[in-house]
């Protein structure tokens, strides 16, 4: 043992508690007494700032505290405020500061000199991007075609300010990136039970889980929320059995991992509904109440979806279907599914999750404690906090590429903004929409849209795109393409008020606040577009009276108790009076409520629209449908289809995805992307400390299938894609798309028809650290020490996104990441 | 005094490498170097096959190799049984790199001293969970004192049966898990630092 009496650690202790307000090691106790409460966000420890805020390091958008001495960000922690993460953070939410503080950031104004996408670059004042920006936007805006004015945005979890800019401005064309993520889900949803386009399984209360193709422990939009509760049910015993074509972690941590056939999971629920129908382990009686479809007539319909056929098509063995089958009707009401872009990402996603949305209704479990659940808001209460006027009226301009008028489910729902991100760029290419100033924010379409490529050769075009300028965090391959470059703030340096479809099922609202001053000249809209506003002038700037953004979000949160301040202490508020949102639609209506209705066919009209239904004889809510019941059969979505020419089936239905029969015979593989958990966007690959632990992307193959092809491990390979073979698809002629080169990983973690290529590499820009060395440039002011040290440059990290074709599906416009077929050919040492 | 360990419940780890930034960002980590990581093995045949996660960190042995084998008196065990090493004492011998079964310990060209997890005492003097701890979202990781029997560590670790990482080396580790998959003799071979030559290399050859 050391006989030091005062070590350096112990003076670093000393220092600590002096800081706390004691003097001498004497104070150690006093400081025990100061984090008796170590989770409270608010206040200091020693020389600490406990500063609450909200993580959007993805888009689960978790309460954190960051803790800050001296105005400089040392360490984020989960804020236990928060309902939905409750105090959790995952890797991305921890290295908070990596980001932050990364060397490759954008801090000032850039203004390019040489040819677009060049690279040459001059630093600009903000007097100068205003002023030319603002010239511009004024020319269209007076041109009287405001639509001319396009802005693509990645994630945004600033809604408010960016519809309020766009809609003052009075362009349409907002283009978000819905169709590349959940649109079928949420269609799906939607259309069946109206009140939510997001389902919140009860997780937690649950006693069986049925996963379709979520990867809740990695990649899912509720990320730690769930996976804490899925944890907890497993603890108690819950079983969760998930069906994917890959092994994620989430497979990994289920109790069964069944390998599927991409494009196969509806199939797989309709066959789980077949045997609970033909066994008689519905709840029949609820179904008939509660549904517009009689159950006989759904066990009709089901019939000929038999296990021997799922099977035959996914994989997963008819015994194994069966039993999952009397196991989750077993268990119910305390039993649900689970689905994402494994069930949704497909071109049959739409029907794919409504055959398992209704497999819920089979059993019964909709609404119940443990089971199927929803929340009405997918984010905080609009009406108790609605947003400070004056409200911009909405835009009475046409964006034909807004409106996307070929899928015919894509806006097919009021106020839920379901773009076809992926045909954007396609269509400015065809001119369909004149494109006179394109403005990119959190976006990195250069790199992550399918056919990246493709949108690179539309943002270079000058024609094209006369004028781009882009707002973001660091340089990016879209960033690259503009012409203007402005410094966005990360989210650790500025303001929103935010919140997410509440697991817990009681809505909450939160807090994003600057933890520390921004860095360098980097700027957040909602200083940017009241500034460009008043510069534009013809009345925008009047939408944006406020003169700080304090004095904005002071007037925003005025309803919670306490106000801003406590919002600023505290991060978040959830309202104590507020219940868990089980079984809204038994909800009888009052007679205040009932008050000049009238009732047809059951349904129970008020003046804006149909309130509720009648069952038994009682006036109850109901769902939020046209029938105000759960609509196993959806005439809407028929009805839509056929005003596009288009057939959608009313009843949930199995379409095998077009040509992989086929292709699959004659030895092609089915092309599936996925995510690793450090992982989210473009942003993360800029932390030096997610990228140590995922920064490489080899293509994952089980040995059968290598063994087919004469592969080894590290084999080099040529991947090359090809185009669908159908004629309701965009170019669908099966033409090829394109090649890249990897290398493979041999994994008995995958199905033998197909090869997965994680999406989170083959950056060329943004610095060594997220380009594996291959982008070493430098910025002024940016050195660093790490640089020398990022030991993973020059591993293989290959861009999927250039060869995935761009893959509507043809009912919603829903991005099919996972179904495309690819040839794979060995070739020598990678040229 | 205390006899503080930790426990790792390999049942509800999820992988998720919370643990490893938070320790990253508590100590400033040099890259390629790791006080804490969570490692990842497969096991079985398709279709009958899993991936466990598994965190490793210095152990703080009871017998600790590392402390035996310093040369310069820089290992020390503090108080409470932590294992830390004394930055001023170091004079890069990498005796105690070369005893460490699990690999825990590592050269921080930074500060010229072997560095390695110190179950956070700077933290943990303060009455806060060490780093790791704090960051685990499903509370797989509980810390405190084993002698303790009415503390969180001692319930949880008598509840279940415990294991420890390569018991055969005798280092009567203070890291205990539960492991009913039996996934730690899988990483036998396996230390705390990364194997940073493991990856395929994008450059054509």
């Amino acid at each position: 043992m050391s006989t030091w009496t005062l070590t350096r650690r112990d003076l670093l202790r000393a220092a600590v508690v002096a800081g706390a307000g004691a003097a001498g090691l004497g104070g150690i106790e006093i400081v025990h007494q100061v984090t008796t409460s170590p989770g409270l966000a608010g206040g200091t420890i020693g020389a600490v700032r406990r500063v609450a805020s909200m993580c959007q390091m993805c888009t689960t958008a978790c309460g954190i505290i960051a803790n800050v001495r001296d105005g400089r960000l040392l360490t984020v922690e989960g804020n236990p405020a928060d309902p939905n993460s409750q105090g959790s953070v995952c890797a991305k939410g921890v290295a908070g500061p990596s980001v932050l503080y990364d060397p490759n950031r954008l801090l000032y104004p850039l203004k390019r000199v040489g040819r677009r996408g060049e690279g040459k670059w001059k630093r600009i004042t903000w007097e100068e991007a205003y002023t030319e920006i603002a010239d511009r936007l004024r020319a269209i805006r007076e041109s009287g075609r405001p639509e001319e004015f396009a802005f693509q945005q990645g994630r945004n979890r600033s809604t408010d300010i960016v519809a309020r800019f766009l809609d003052a401005f009075g362009t349409p064309s907002a283009f978000n990136h819905r169709a590349l993520c959940s649109l079928n889900r949420r269609a799906a949803i939607l259309s069946t039970i109206g009140d939510s386009d997001w389902d919140l399984g009860d997780f937690e209360n649950s006693r069986y889980i049925l996963n379709f193709g979520s990867n809740w422990a990695e990649a899912h939009q509720g990320h730690i929320p769930v996976a804490i509760r899925m944890m907890r049910a497993r603890e108690r015993g819950a079983k969760i059995v998930t069906f994917d074509a890959r092994l994620s972690n989430t497979a990994a941590l289920s109790d069964e991992w069944h390998p599927v056939r991409p494009g196969t999971d509806g199939l797989i629920a309709l066959a789980i509904s077949h045997v609970i129908c033909a066994e008689g382990l519905w709840d029949r009686e609820w179904f008939d109440r509660w549904t517009n479809y009689p159950a006989e007539k759904y066990a009709e319909h089901v019939a000929a979806y038999t296990p021997e056929l799922a099977e035959a098509e996914s994989g997963v063995p008819a015994e194994a279907i069966r039993r999952i089958a009397r196991e989750f009707a077993a268990a119910a009401p305390r039993c649900t599914t689970i689905c994402n872009r494994g069930s949704a990402a497909h071109r049959n996603g739409f029907h794919n999750d409504r055959a398992i949305t209704v497999l819920n209704a089979l059993v019964g479990n909709m609404g119940k404690e443990g089971g199927w659940c929803w929340h009405p808001m997918s984010a905080w209460d609009k009406k108790a906090l609605p947003e400070p006027g004056p409200i911009a009226p909405k835009p009475t301009a046409r964006s034909l590429i807004a409106e996307a008028k070929d899928w015919p489910l894509a806006n097919a729902w009021q106020g839920n903004k379901m773009r076809v991100g992926e045909i954007v760029y396609l269509w400015i290419k065809e001119r369909r929409q004149q494109i006179s100033a394109l403005m990119t924010y959190n976006c990195d379409q250069a790199w992550a849209w399918p056919e990246a490529n493709l949108v690179r050769e539309v943002l270079a075009d000058e024609d094209l795109v006369p004028f781009h300028v882009c707002l973001d965090v660091m340089a990016s391959e879209t960033s690259n393409l503009a012409d203007i470059v402005l410094p966005w703030t990360t989210y650790l340096e500025r303001w929103d008020i935010d919140s997410r479809p509440p697991q817990g099922l009681v809505d909450y609202v939160g807090l994003r606040q600057p933890v520390v001053a921004p860095l360098g000249e980097s700027k957040d809209l909602r200083e940017i577009f009241p500034e460009l506003a008043r510069r534009i002038g013809g009345g925008m700037e009047e939408y944006f009276p406020w003169v700080t953004q304090e004095e904005y979000f002071e007037q925003y949160f005025a309803p919670v108790p306490g106000g801003f301040a406590h919002m600023r202490e505290a991060g978040i508020h959830v309202d104590p009076a507020k219940k868990p949102n089980y079984l809204p639609y038994e909800k009888e209506l009052t007679a205040e409520e009932l008050k000049g209705t009238r009732t047809e066919d059951g349904v129970i009209h008020g003046p804006e629209g149909a309130i509720g239904v009648m069952v038994d004889g009682v006036a109850r809510r109901g769902f939020g449908t046209p029938s105000r019941k759960v609509e196993v059969h959806s005439q809407f979505v028929n009805d839509r289809g056929r005003e596009a020419d288009r057939t959608i089936s009313p009843l949930p239905v199995y379409e095998p995805i077009p040509g992989h029969r086929e292709q699959l015979a004659q030895g092609r593989l089915i092309m599936i992307s996925f995510k690793w958990n450090v992982h989210n966007a473009h942003r993360t690959m800029q932390s030096k400390w997610l990228q140590e632990i995922s920064h490489t992307n080899p293509a994952w193959l089980n040995p059968a299938t290598a063994a087919r092809l004469g592969l080894a491990h590290g084999d080099w390979i040529e991947v090359t894609s090809y185009r669908p073979i159908d004629p309701e698809v965009p170019r669908g002629d099966g033409s090829q798309v394109g090649s890249l080169r990897t290398r493979v990983h041999l994994t008995e973690g995958i199905h033998p028809q197909v090869i997965a290529i994680a999406h989170n590499a083959g950056r060329t820009t943004g610095g060594p650290v997220a380009s594996n060395g291959r982008d070493r440039a430098t910025l002024p002011g940016h050195d660093s020490p790490d640089y020398a040290r990022i030991w993973w440059a020059g591993s293989l990290s290959v861009a999927q996104n250039d060869i995935l074709p761009i893959y509507p599906d043809p009912v919603s416009g829903q991005q099919a990441y996972h179904d495309t077929m690819v040839t794979v050919r060995r070739i020598a040492g990678g040229t | 005094m205390a006899r503080l360990g930790m426990l790792i419940d390999l049942r509800t780890c999820i992988g998720c490498h919370a643990c490893s930034v938070a320790c990253k960002a508590e100590f400033d980590v040099p890259l390629g170097n790791f006080r804490d990581t969570v490692k990842y093995v497969e096991e079985g045949a398709y279709p009958k096959v899993t991936r466990h996660f598994i965190p490793v960190l210095c152990n703080h042995c009871e017998d600790a190799p590392c402390l035996n084998a310093c040369p310069t008196g820089a290992v020390v065990r503090l108080d409470d049984g932590q294992v830390t090493i004394e930055e001023g004492d170091c004079n890069l011998n990498r005796a105690c790199m070369a005893a460490c079964p699990y690999d825990a310990i590592y050269v921080d060209e930074d500060r010229g001293t072997a560095a390695k997890c110190t179950f956070c005492d700077h933290r943990t003097a303060e009455g806060r969970q060490p780093a790791c701890v704090d960051a685990c979202p499903t509370n797989c990781r509980v810390f405190g004192d084993l002698d303790d029997p009415s503390g969180e560590i001692a319930r949880r670790a008598s509840a279940a049966d415990v294991t420890v990482w390569k018991e055969d080396e005798g280092t009567r580790p203070r890291v205990l898990y539960i492991d009913p998959k039996n996934a730690l003799p899988l990483i036998a071979g396996q230390g705390v630092q990364v194997d940073t030559t493991a990856d395929l290399s994008g450059e054509p050859s």
